[in-house]
């Protein structure tokens, strides 16, 4: 059974989530407070999570950082508002996915399961990456010194995604779609958000992307 | 009823009025001197006569042959003739003398014993005749003036008021000019500002700098309506995005629960499953108007700015439609594009178009049986994207009203459908004015209605 | 305001325009208030004299008329007429009127009069230039028109014609020369 946390101060919401998510066969954890959340997932690892930006005490951008620095858990974090600063912060944070109040709880349950879905394609073979190594099989990148460099699943289908075009430029649009398995009218912020945070993650200069380059008004390649 | 211009009054009435007071100071001024002139040569000429009519009785007196000779010399010095009568017959007369010059008139009343004098006009010439009666020499004096000088010295005179009247009238004018022009544009500034508003410029505001106290006063009276209207729409538009936003986390609440209990659905009464259903399509009636009013309010009070990017436009209908359908679980009605449709481009927010298309499509569903085609078309050098259905249509004078909020017109209340939240057609329309597109309705080729809209077409944009 | 306009377009017309004459004229003469009349000119007589006054009589010339006979002719003269100045009169010769008339005179007209004087019924007559210039008819009128005038103002007797005081003989119609003449001898030139 898939284990979900649910970071969420508002009573009521948290208590209808609990109880879908329990209909839907989840094992749920769930706290009213950033920091109860955190604890518990130290606890109980789960495997996805959702938190709310609004949150009293310890931010909802806060506790996504410190989830994320814990592990490559999928993130969904649930805003009242639509506006890019909040929704880009809680992607950089290290959020994989957002949704906005009030949302179809029918498509929350949607997301939640396909992030919880998603594996990298295995019939991508392995590449390199200046001195990173990308193993798609196996779900890890190695640094050339063998130790293990984390990406989170979200980051790791895009990246292969990328790789299994062959050079090929794919838009955002296609990205949204492959990765997050958005239509034409997604939120194309998801796509500039991660792509952001793998530079930073696999770039020697991340400010002058060598692997990951942008190509104006097209959208993004991979340089093997 | 023709509208007047106020500057042309105000302009013609300073022009006019300049115009007769100068022409009332010049005619009186002009009246005014010309009785002194004429009062004082006349006063002179008589003084002359009597002095001369002494000599000629003094002569007649003392030597009367001489008479002649001091006639003559009179005319000499002076220029004027003299005639000298007795028992009706002329003694003598200067030289120059015309005895045409003394009429009946002044020789009667002479005779009879008065000093007479009289100013006319012979052969074009204007003479004074003073006539004396010398009772002690038994003769009649007459002595003839020419008031050429004098006329002379009075057209000149009236042609110099002339002048000064005609310069004042033209002072007048450019004064008024001025006066106009400058009373004049505290309006037309206040207008202009006024159109800017009216526009959606909300930020305009009246700046003046050292005016009068009156126009200071309307500057003063239409910033703070203004401000006072924008706080108003600003705080119109709060409220309602503040209701949608409190709205938010109970809806949440609600829409999870209906979730939680359509899972145990099995668990509940036939009863309590048509009720689960009614619930669950209510709140999603209830979300949708939250989320419409969200929008409009956000888009009434400017907050969310539009993304525009340069696309496709078939394929931007393509995927408008098929979301569309999509996102309210409808079938995906036929997109037809007309041979003629050659590659164009439109410049939208792709979201807010995605929005448009839902609505439409939407609308079609709720009220004519769903959308029967999607036509695109290029009309008039216009993208025109057609929404048509085979219902029963819209009649003509709805067709401007459909659009309004929360509208609901006689079809609504037709069918037992569930009914939209109102705003969708508005949005609609806020959305595709905002693209600079248009949007009306007619007949579609199959009996029902078409919602048409117009966008411009731009170049494309390649990378 | 619009309905006053025109008014007062008229208004300004006519304060205009009666300005617009130069110099009045009258159709009537205008009297003189008596006592504005210096000089004492209305005066019955002359101030400064002792009741000095003149008065003008009407006195016939002779002049020669179209047929070349001698006829009177009015002149006015102050009056009491003396000889000296209905002789004046004489000298100036025909009027324009008289002219016109077909009048003339045959004194010469810058013939000066140094004297004439009416005492006892003839009149003495002292003239700067002889008559004897003239051709003899000429002389004849002439004398004749000096003789008749002369008689009308006193010189019924005759009269005696002088130069530079030297007596001179008048030559009469029928060719007598006498110093002494009558109006009686030049009866015959008279237009019968």
């Amino acid at each position: 059974m898939p284990r979900i946390l649910i970071v969420e101060d508002d009573d009521h919401i948290r208590t209808a989530l609990r109880l879908m998510f329990e209909g839907q066969g989840f094992e749920v954890d769930d706290s009213a407070t950033g920091e109860a959340g955190v604890a518990l997932f130290h606890r109980m690892a789960a495997d996805v999570a959702i938190v709310d930006i609004m949150l009293p005490g310890m931010t909802g951008f806060a506790t996504c950082v410190a989830l994320r620095s814990a592990s490559d858990v999928p993130i969904v974090i649930v805003s009242a508002r639509d506006d890019t600063a909040d929704v880009v912060l809680g992607l950089e944070s290290g959020a994989d996915d957002y949704v906005t109040k009030p949302f179809v709880p029918e498509e929350l349950l949607a997301r939640v399961k396909a992030h919880l879905r998603r594996r990298p394609e295995k019939s991508t073979n392995a590449f390199s990456l200046g001195d990173l190594h990308v193993i798609p099989d196996e779900g890890v990148v190695r640094r050339g010194d063998g130790s293990e460099l984390h990406l989170t699943s979200t980051e790791f289908r895009l990246l292969t995604d990328l790789a299994s075009t062959n050079g090929k430029v794919l838009s955002r649009e296609d990205l949204l779609e492959r990765v997050w398995g958005y239509d034409y009218f997604g939120d194309s912020r998801l796509v500039d958000v991660h792509i952001r945070r793998l530079r930073t993650k696999i770039e020697p200069d991340p400010a002058s992307p060598t692997f990951l380059v942008t190509v104006r008004g097209a959208g993004y390649k991979l340089v093997l | 009823m023709r509208r007047r211009s106020l500057r042309l009054r105000l302009l013609v009435t300073f022009g006019l009025g300049a115009f007769i007071l100068s022409a009332m100071f010049a005619s009186v001024t002009y009246v005014g001197v010309r009785r002194v002139l004429v009062n004082e040569q006349q006063q002179t000429d008589l003084r002359q006569s009597y002095s001369n009519a002494a000599l000629i009785r003094s002569t007649l007196y003392t030597s009367p042959p001489d008479l002649a000779n001091l006639l003559n010399s009179i005319q000499r010095a002076t220029a004027s003739n003299v005639l000298v009568q007795t028992h009706r017959q002329w003694l003598s007369k200067s030289s120059g003398a015309a005895t045409n010059d003394v009429t009946d008139s002044i020789i009667i009343s002479v005779d009879k014993g008065n000093t007479t004098d009289q100013t006319l006009t012979v052969n074009h010439q204007i003479i004074f005749v003073v006539g004396v009666p010398i009772p002690a020499v038994e003769t009649q004096v007459f002595e003839v003036f020419q008031l050429g000088g004098l006329e002379r010295t009075l057209r000149t005179l009236l042609i110099r008021m002339g002048e000064g009247a005609l310069l004042t009238t033209l002072i007048g004018l450019a004064g008024g000019l001025w006066v106009t022009r400058r009373a004049v544009r505290p309006l037309v500034e206040v207008s202009q500002a006024a159109a800017l508003i009216a526009r959606g410029e909300l930020t305009t505001r009246l700046v003046v700098t050292k005016a009068d106290e009156e126009v200071q006063q309307l500057t003063d009276s239409f910033n703070a309506m203004v401000t006072q209207l924008v706080e108003r729409i600003e705080r119109d538009a709060r409220f309602a995005s503040d209701v949608s936003h409190e709205m938010r986390s109970p809806l949440t609440t609600l829409a999870t629960t209906a979730s939680v209990l359509q899972q145990h659905r099995d668990e509940l009464s036939p009863a309590a499953q048509e009720s689960l259903d009614l619930l669950q399509a209510d709140l999603s009636i209830f979300q949708s108007l939250v989320e419409d009013l969200l929008e409009m309010a956000r888009s009434d009070a400017g907050a969310t700015p539009l993304v525009m990017e340069t696309v496709p436009a078939v394929e931007l209908v393509r995927q408008s439609v098929r979301s569309g359908a999509q996102r309210n679980g409808i079938a995906e009605p036929p997109i037809e594009v007309a041979d003629d449709v050659v590659e164009p481009w439109v410049r939208v927010d792709r979201r807010r178009f995605e929005r448009v298309m839902t609505n439409l499509i939407d609308n079609a569903h709720r009220y004519a049986g769903g959308a029967v085609a999607v036509r695109v078309t290029i009309d008039e050098g216009q993208l025109a994207v057609n929404v048509d259905d085979a219902g029963a249509g819209i009649a003509r004078e709805e067709r401007d009203h459909v659009f309004e909020r929360f509208f609901r017109g006689r079809a609504s209340g037709d069918r037992g459908i569930a009914r939209g939240t109102g705003l969708g057609l508005a949005l609609v329309r806020d959305h595709v004015h905002a693209f600079s597109g248009d949007i009306s309705i007619s007949e579609s080729p199959e009996g029902g209605a078409r919602f048409q809209i117009l966008l411009p077409l731009v170049e494309a944009v390649h990378s | 305001m619009r309905r006053l306009r025109p008014l007062v377009l008229l208004l300004v017309g006519a304060v205009f325009l009666s300005g617009c004459t130069l110099v009045p004229t009258a159709n009537e003469a205008t009297i003189v208030t008596r006592n504005k009349v210096p000089f004492g000119l209305l005066g019955q007589t002359i101030p400064g004299t002792n009741n000095g006054r003149v008065r003008f009589v009407t006195q016939p010339v002779y002049l020669v008329d179209a047929t070349g006979h001698l006829a009177p002719s009015s002149r006015i003269v102050p009056s009491p007429p003396t000889l000296f100045s209905v002789l004046q009169e004489l000298i100036i010769g025909p009027t324009s009127i008289e002219a016109f008339a077909g009048y003339s005179s045959e004194l010469p007209n810058n013939l000066v009069i140094v004297g004439a004087v009416v005492r006892d019924k003839i009149g003495y007559v002292d003239i700067a230039t002889p008559l004897s210039g003239l051709s003899r008819n000429r002389q004849v009128l002439a004398a004749g028109q000096l003789v008749l005038t002369a008689r009308d103002v006193g010189a019924t007797d005759g009269v005696q014609i002088s130069v530079a005081g030297v007596i001179q003989d008048v030559l009469l119609p029928d060719g007598k020369k006498f110093a002494l003449v009558t109006p009686d001898d030049f009866s015959s030139l008279l237009n019968p």
